[in-house]
Parts: structure tokens; C-alpha cells; sequence
């Protein structure tokens, strides 16, 4: 098990990356206002502001010294809102979007036939079907991709809600995984709760199952930014951060890493923006990634950072399945 | 809490009263085995601030629109520093938004007499930036870098802005600041008001000597924009003044392009022949970084690095071979040798290679190197520092002096640390000093340094025990005792060793920078217990 906010010491080293220190500038609202607090003897309900601020990148994880479950401590502290605070995620989505957390309606069995990768993304590509299909196309083919009849899109937002998984459907969304085949996740929270869940999985991000074919990386150019999901960098970014390097040396291609080698997260992928609810500033952390990058393209790995780099930035922005197509050049 | 209570103290009934109305109490010492029972371990001066005017203070700044926060969770961020011995409370805190914010809050400071206390990154360890009631201004939240002016080479920032967040700027236009703290929460406010030093330190002087100019807002609530030219008084009072004579809110800093840099180490058995080299090699300019770390009193690392090749080759043409230190695979056979015929020290043998596994590797980390060089070294050496020294309780005694003096106080200092712990380690670096200036008067740089001053840091590695107060300021007054003296300076002598200043700077230079405090701050209220 990984250290608990008992375990911070006040660095303060995770207030570096967070976006939401960057622009609220309130410690309170970081890892380390959390941590602290805690410490002194605040109830979960007196953090609720910060537990509720935090965007999940997980940007804080790999920074801190003494290695603690920062994204862990965070959910568990939603969790702990649920049923205490009128503001929490938990309700809201409970009362606007009850059908996001409804498991979905599974009437196909699983392949018989495993192929090379299972794809776990639909509500990601809801309104996108030229995009799924350029993933898939740019991971095998339909060949050698198949997409899981259940994505887990309701496991995904009830952990970054706090809100809490049955076993049943735990165990059923697992059973649905085809178990010889490469998962690759679109939800890095979620990514990161199934290595948890079934260690032996091999389990990835898109970003990641993209840039392992020679031809994406290939077709990067050295005028690209490219734009790294943060959540599922995080999950592993012991790993990654080499993974990544070698991408940009082979590349040449810049990347929306800090100076201490974690991404720089938008935020759009958050509940929060999806709920279209809190402070956080989406376009200010699309220019803050930009600035003095001189980028002429703009390649991102969530789907969730198309629309809000084309929205807040002047170049051309693509997905990374897009880029073989030279979509965006 | 034992010690706490009135009767015991025969004191009558202790002011707890303010946070025993919110049902909240003081955060418990560490108080370990070892230490003297009874004794009392929060300030308990009845001639300190008592709360007075606070709510008159409150509703005064409420009138210009500034949030004073008095929640539990924003009090308790704030209830100890990077140091983790000293413990309080502010009342409330204030995050400014702007100069103006802070110049509200010391105009009705100096009003209503109530201490401000000033924090940026916290990273002091001797209680310097806690609060003990009254208000706690955090200007963390002064952190926008303004303009970097490439032709200029200059950066203009709000002041509490980190070190590494100012980087994280400078390099997206390829620049570097030219010296800060290898840590990356320092504040560039706080490290401009103590001095600040880096490895470059030998080349390009304390951190403050970049400063260009300031702006300042001084205990009255002025807002000031000092320089060189421009109120040089104020300038030379506030850069190493140790936030008496004004907080600093926006710095203009002297920038440079930014380069990776090219380290070497040597690796010495003799802590006076390593200070000897390293000594050398300063006053020579031989490299562009220059520093000792040691593991333990048989393995020391004079560490050296270049911004470019060509300062390199000239290095290795010129001085190298006069350095008596080892290569890694040189020193690593003798000290197997020694080791073998001292069978004793078969444990210090088993951490000097535990530390040598774990420690290194961190330096030389693929993400942050290219092309066999280190990028972003202040990331690299604060993630170590951190990672392998950082820890609840950080004791940082020091000792800072003129270049003759500085291998026995260094040597003296060791023994100190031989006798109060089994692991610890010293951190050495020079500091070139330019024209005698007047910030240095009643600084860390001492009195009789000539072109170069020396520091050294002692820091023990207390791993997860800890230790008594009692046991920790022992230590500490045992090194401070050596400058005594020596005659020497420090770079920590604020806070809970600022009954050192007198016994270190005479009563002269303190007598007159007392009476300039009082007539910059009439009442007394910026940074209390800091220096006066």
C-alpha cells in the first residue's frame, strides 16, 4: 500500500504542476493544503473545497518525494462527501446525469476469437465516428482491434465522482475482457484503477497503443506539439516518462511535459468540465501549454483536448490516430 | 500537553483562548524520550502580541475588499516550516492579490499593532516563517512572472512566485535565472531577503546579487520601487534583510540564455584536502558549478560542471590533474580496501553503498539528461534533496566565513555532527562577493570575506526518528558556538538561533539596524522574532 497524507512532509513540490494552484494561487486547494489539513486535524468535509477543486491529473503523483497515493487520497476523499456534501460530484451526477453511471446493457458476449487489442472507448467517441474509426484503423484495423461492447464509462465516472462500485459490476465489466488481448483504456483514471484490479492485465492508454506503431511516431513532425493525456502519463509515469522520451528524441516533436517531466494537463477531460461546473480554466491551460512553444500543429491523445485546443489555440490541431492521414498538417 | 498547564507553570492561565473558542488546539510537539519534561515548548512571553485589536484590524481590511481567513484549514497550512521544530498559528491569513492588498494589510498592521508574519515558500527552518499569532501574509499567491525582456536579459515577477515556476517560464524562452536555491519551493521574495545559494554561486555570488531592482512595500504600507539608483537604501535594506525592512512583491532579476551543464565528480577520504581543492578551483574560476557533498566523513564529493565544452577542455587542460580527488572506480577500490582493514565499520561501508545505489541513479535520471548532460539541474538536485535528505524535522545549522578560516570551521563542524549523529551530511560551496556592499553588513556573508565568502551546511540525516528540540538546538548551538568562536557568520541566524547575533555580529552593526527597523516599522510588526 502507498503513504496517506500522513505521510507528507510539506514540500509543497505538488503545487508545482497543479493547475488548480496555477490559477486559483490557493494552497488550500492542492495536494498539500489537503495533506496538511488532515494532518491538523481536518474532517474531509472542512477539505470538500479542495477535494472538489482537484482535476484528477495526477500531476502531484509523480513529484512527490515521499511517493504518496496523492489520485488515491483524492478519490477517497470524494468518496467520503458522497453522503455529507450537497456539492459533491457524487449528487450532481446523481441528478443530471444519472444514465452516466447506469452499466451498460451488454447483450454480446465477448469475441470468441480474441484479437490483438480491445478497445474500451465508446462514450468517448459518441459524436466522433470518423475518429473511432481512425483509431481503430491507425491501432490494426478492425482486424486486430475490437471495441468491448461494455467501455466501463460508468465505472470511469463513478470513481472520479466518489461514488462507490458494486462488486458485482466489477466483476461482471472484468469478465468482459477479453483476456489475451491488449486493453487499451481512453479513461486514465480509469486505466489506472483495472491494473489495480487485475494486475496481470496488459492494459495501456490510447496515446501509448498509438505510439507504439512506428508509422504514428513516423509521422510526427518536429513542429508538433504533442499533447500528452495526463491521466494515463500519470498512471505510470515511472515508466512513460522513458516511453515518452524516447517518442520526442525519434520525433523531434515538442511535448506539453514540465520541466519536471509531468504533462501539463488541460483539464477538459475532468468531471468538472464535463459537468461544466468549478473554477477551472480550460483555455488558460491550453495557452499555457502553448506559450513559447512555437508549435505549428497541435496533437493531442485524449479525445476530450480536440475540442479545446481548437477552440483556445491558432494552429491546427489533430488527433494523434489522425496524424498518418497528415489530418492537420 | 505537559508543561501546558498554568498551575504547573505558575503562570496563571496561559492565552489559549483564541483557539480554544473554536474547540482547535496548538499541533502537539515531538516531544522525544530524551527531552527535559515539564518544560514548556510554545512561547509563552506574556509580553508578546496577545490578539489584541484583531477584530478592529479585520474590519478594517474587510473595508478594502481583503479576505482575512480564519478557517481552520487555511490557519493550519501554515502551522510549522521546511524545519518542522517551531510551531503556531496565525490568527488569519491573507492572500494578496496584488501590491496594494499588501500594502493595506502592514497600513493597518502598523494601526492597530498587530505582527505580520510573511511567508513564500516556508522553506526556513528555524520558525522564521510561522506565525505565532497575528497575521500570516501568504504571497505564494504573488506568483505571475510579468515580462521577460530577452534584449534586456532580464525577467520581471511578483516575488512570491517559486523558483522552479519562474524557470518554467524563462525556459519556454530558452533563458535560465542566473542563481536560486537548489530547491524548488524556494520563493524568489525570500530567497532575494536571506541571500540565496546555488552551485554557481563561486561564479555568479548570492542570489540576491541578481536582483536589478525591486519594488517594496515597506512596513508603513509605501510601495517603493528601489534599485541601484532609485532608493538605493531601501535596496541595500531589504535585499539579505531578512524581511525586516519591507516585503518584497515584484523583483526585475538578471536572466541568461539557458544551457545544460556537464558535471564531473571527484571523489575525496580527506575533508580538508577535498575544501583545499575546492577552494582552488573558486578562486580560479575553473568551473561554472562547484560544490562538496559528503556521505560520510570517508567519502566526499567535490562536484564540478560547465555550461559548455569549451570551459570544460579548458578545465581538464588546466586544473584537473592538479585536484587530489578520485575517479568513482579509484576511490571505490580504496575505500574496500579501508574498509576491509577496519572490519568495525562494516555498517558505514553497508550505507555508504546503499546511498551510493540509491542516490546516484536519481542524478542521472535518462528523462533529464542529453547528450551525456544534466537538464534542469535544480529539478535533478531538488528532487534528490528531497527525496533522500527531505523529511518532517530538517536541522540545517551553518557556518559562513572568509576563506582562511573556513577548512577548520568546516572540520570543527564535522565533529559536531560525528557526536550528535551517526549519518550526516555537509554541504559546502563558495560565493563570490563583489563591491563591499552594504546588504552584506548584517548577513551571512561575513565581515572579513575578501573577494569570496565560504558557507558550509550541516544536516543530519534523521531518517524517521526524531528528535528533542533539546537534542536538535544542542546540536545547533554546539556549531553555532564554533562561529562564535571563529568569528564567523551563518546564514540561519534568525528565528530560534537569533540569540546568536549579537555573540556573532557585535552589538554595533545590531544596535544600528535596530534603530533603522524602528524607524522603518514604528510599531514593530513585520516578521517579529525573525532578527529583532
Amino acid at each position: 500500500m502507498r503513504p496517506g497524507y500522513e505521510s507528507c512532509i510539506g514540500c509543497r513540490v505538488c503545487a508545482l504542476p497543479c493547475p488548480v494552484f496555477r490559477q486559483s494561487r490557493d494552497l488550500t486547494l492542492t495536494l498539500y493544503g489537503r495533506a496538511w489539513a488532515l494532518q491538523a486535524g481536518a474532517t474531509p468535509a472542512e477539505v470538500a473545497p479542495s477535494t472538489l477543486a482537484c482535476v484528477l491529473c495526477g500531476a502531484c503523483e509523480p513529484v512527490c518525494p515521499e511517493e504518496i497515493d496523492t489520485v488515491g487520497l483524492t478519490v477517497e476523499l470524494r468518496r467520503t462527501l458522497t453522503s455529507q456534501d450537497e456539492n459533491s460530484l457524487a449528487r450532481m451526477v446523481q441528478a443530471q446525469y444519472p444514465f452516466w453511471i447506469e452499466p451498460p446493457q451488454v447483450t454480446r458476449a465477448p469475441d470468441g476469437q480474441a484479437k490483438k487489442i480491445a478497445l474500451l472507448a465508446s462514450s468517448h467517441f459518441e459524436f466522433q465516428a470518423d475518429l473511432r474509426t481512425r483509431v481503430i484503423e491507425a491501432l490494426g484495423g478492425s482486424g486486430e482491434v475490437t471495441v468491448t461492447a461494455d467501455a466501463g464509462d460508468d465505472l470511469a465516472v463513478r470513481i472520479e465522482a466518489g461514488l462507490e462500485i458494486s462488486e458485482t459490476r466489477r466483476r461482471q465489466f472484468l469478465a468482459g475482457l477479453p483476456s489475451r488481448s491488449t486493453v487499451v483504456v481512453l479513461d486514465g483514471l480509469l486505466l489506472r484503477s483495472l491494473r489495480g484490479w487485475q494486475p496481470g492485465l496488459r492494459a495501456m492508454s490510447l496515446g501509448e497503443a498509438l505510439l507504439r506503431r512506428p508509422s504514428v511516431v513516423r509521422a510526427l513532425q518536429p513542429e508538433d506539439l504533442l499533447v500528452i493525456d495526463s491521466r494515463g502519463f500519470h498512471a505510470e509515469h515511472a515508466r512513460l516518462v522513458k516511453f515518452y522520451d524516447r517518442v520526442r528524441t525519434q520525433s523531434g516533436c515538442d511535448t506539453n511535459l514540465d520541466l519536471q517531466r509531468v504533462a501539463i494537463p488541460t483539464g477538459a477531460v475532468s468531471l468538472q468540465a464535463r459537468l461544466g461546473i468549478g473554477n477551472h480554466d480550460v483555455a488558460a491551460q491550453v495557452r499555457w501549454i502553448m506559450e513559447g512553444r512555437g508549435a505549428r500543429r497541435v496533437v493531442v491523445e485524449a479525445v476530450e483536448d480536440l475540442a479545446a485546443f481548437r477552440q483556445h489555440s491558432r494552429v491546427p490541431v489533430c488527433h494523434l490516430a489522425e496524424v498518418t492521414a497528415g489530418t492537420g498538417s | 500537553m505537559a508543561g501546558l498547564d498554568g498551575n504547573i507553570l505558575g503562570v496563571g492561565q496561559l492565552n489559549l483562548r483564541h483557539l480554544d473558542n473554536t474547540g482547535e488546539h496548538l499541533p502537539a510537539d515531538p516531544v522525544a524520550p530524551d527531552s527535559l519534561q515539564g518544560v514548556p515548548r510554545q512561547q509563552t512571553n506574556p509580553a508578546r502580541w496577545q490578539g489584541q485589536h484583531w477584530s478592529d484590524f479585520c474590519a478594517g481590511l474587510a473595508k478594502d475588499d481583503i479576505a482575512v481567513l480564519q478557517g481552520h484549514v487555511d490557519r493550519t497550512l501554515f502551522h510549522t516550516d521546511a524545519g518542522g521544530v517551531a510551531f503556531g498559528l496565525p490568527h488569519g491569513v491573507v492572500r494578496p492579490a496584488s501590491e496594494h492588498d499588501v500594502s493595506a494589510v502592514l497600513r493597518a498592521a502598523q494601526t492597530h499593532r498587530v505582527p505580520v508574519t510573511v511567508r513564500g515558500g516556508g522553506l526556513t527552518t528555524e520558525g522564521e516563517s510561522v506565525a505565532f499569532g497575528g497575521l500570516l501574509l501568504d504571497v505564494s499567491s504573488l506568483n505571475r512572472v510579468l515580462d521577460i525582456d530577452p534584449n534586456a536579459m532580464t525577467v520581471r515577477t511578483e516575488a512570491g512566485i517559486f523558483w522552479h515556476s519562474l524557470a518554467e517560464a524563462l525556459r519556454r524562452q530558452g533563458m535560465d535565472y542566473l542563481s536560486a536555491p537548489l530547491n524548488l519551493t524556494s520563493s524568489v521574495g525570500g530567497t532575494l531577503g536571506v541571500g540565496g545559494i546555488d552551485i554557481n554561486s563561486p561564479r555568479l555570488g548570492c542570489s540576491a546579487d541578481q536582483a536589478v531592482s525591486v519594488q517594496v512595500v515597506t512596513p508603513t504600507g509605501d510601495v517603493v520601487e528601489c534599485s541601484e539608483d532609485r532608493n538605493p537604501e531601501l535596496f541595500e535594506r531589504v535585499l539579505l534583510g531578512y524581511g525586516q525592512f519591507g516585503v518584497i512583491v515584484k523583483a526585475t532579476l538578471r536572466i541568461r540564455p539557458f544551457t545544460p551543464i556537464l558535471m564531473r565528480y571527484f571523489y575525496y577520504r580527506s575533508l580538508p584536502k577535498a575544501i583545499a581543492d575546492m577552494q582552488r578551483l573558486v578562486e580560479e574560476d575553473a568551473a561554472d558549478y562547484c560544490g562538496i557533498l559528503t556521505m560520510v566523513d570517508q567519502a566526499i564529493n567535490l562536484l564540478v560542471a560547465f555550461d559548455s565544452d569549451e570551459r570544460e577542455q579548458e578545465f581538464l587542460a588546466r586544473h584537473a590533474s592538479r585536484l587530489r580527488g578520485f575517479s568513482e572506480i579509484s576511490y571505490a577500490v580504496r575505500a574496500a580496501g579501508y574498509y576491509a582493514c577496519h572490519p568495525w565499520r562494516l555498517r558505514e561501508a553497508q550505507f555508504l553503498l546503499n546511498r551510493r545505489l540509491e542516490l546516484f541513479p536519481d542524478f542521472h535520471r535518462s528523462e533529464y539528461m542529453r547528450d551525456g548532460k544534466i537538464v534542469d539541474r535544480t529539478v535533478v538536485f531538488s528532487r534528490a534533496v528531497w527525496k533522500h535528505w527531505g523529511g518532517r524535522q530538517m536541522v540545517i545549522p551553518d557556518l559562513a566565513t572568509n576563506g582562511g578560516k573556513f577548512i577548520e570551521a568546516v572540520v570543527r563542524g564535522n565533529q559536531v555532527c560525528r557526536k550528535y549523529f551517526p549519518y550526516y551530511t555537509l554541504y559546502c560551496v563558495g560565493i563570490k562577493l563583489g563591491q563591499r556592499r552594504q546588504r552584506y553588513e548584517l548577513s551571512s556573508i561575513p565581515p572579513d570575506a575578501g573577494a569570496f565568502a565560504y558557507g558550509c551546511e550541516f544536516e543530519p540525516m534523521l531518517f524517521d526518528r526524531t528528535y528533542s528540540r533539546d537534542y536538535l538546538q544542542s546540536f545547533k548551538n554546539e556549531i553555532y558556538d564554533i562561529g562564535v568562536d571563529m568569528q564567523t557568520s551563518y546564514y540561519r541566524f534568525g528565528g530560534m538561533m537569533k540569540g546568536y547575533i549579537r555573540q556573532a555580529l557585535g552589538d554595533e552593526v545590531v544596535e544600528k539596524h535596530l534603530a533603522l527597523k524602528k524607524t522603518a516599522d514604528p510599531a514593530m510588526i513585520l516578521n517579529p522574532d525573525v532578527i529583532f
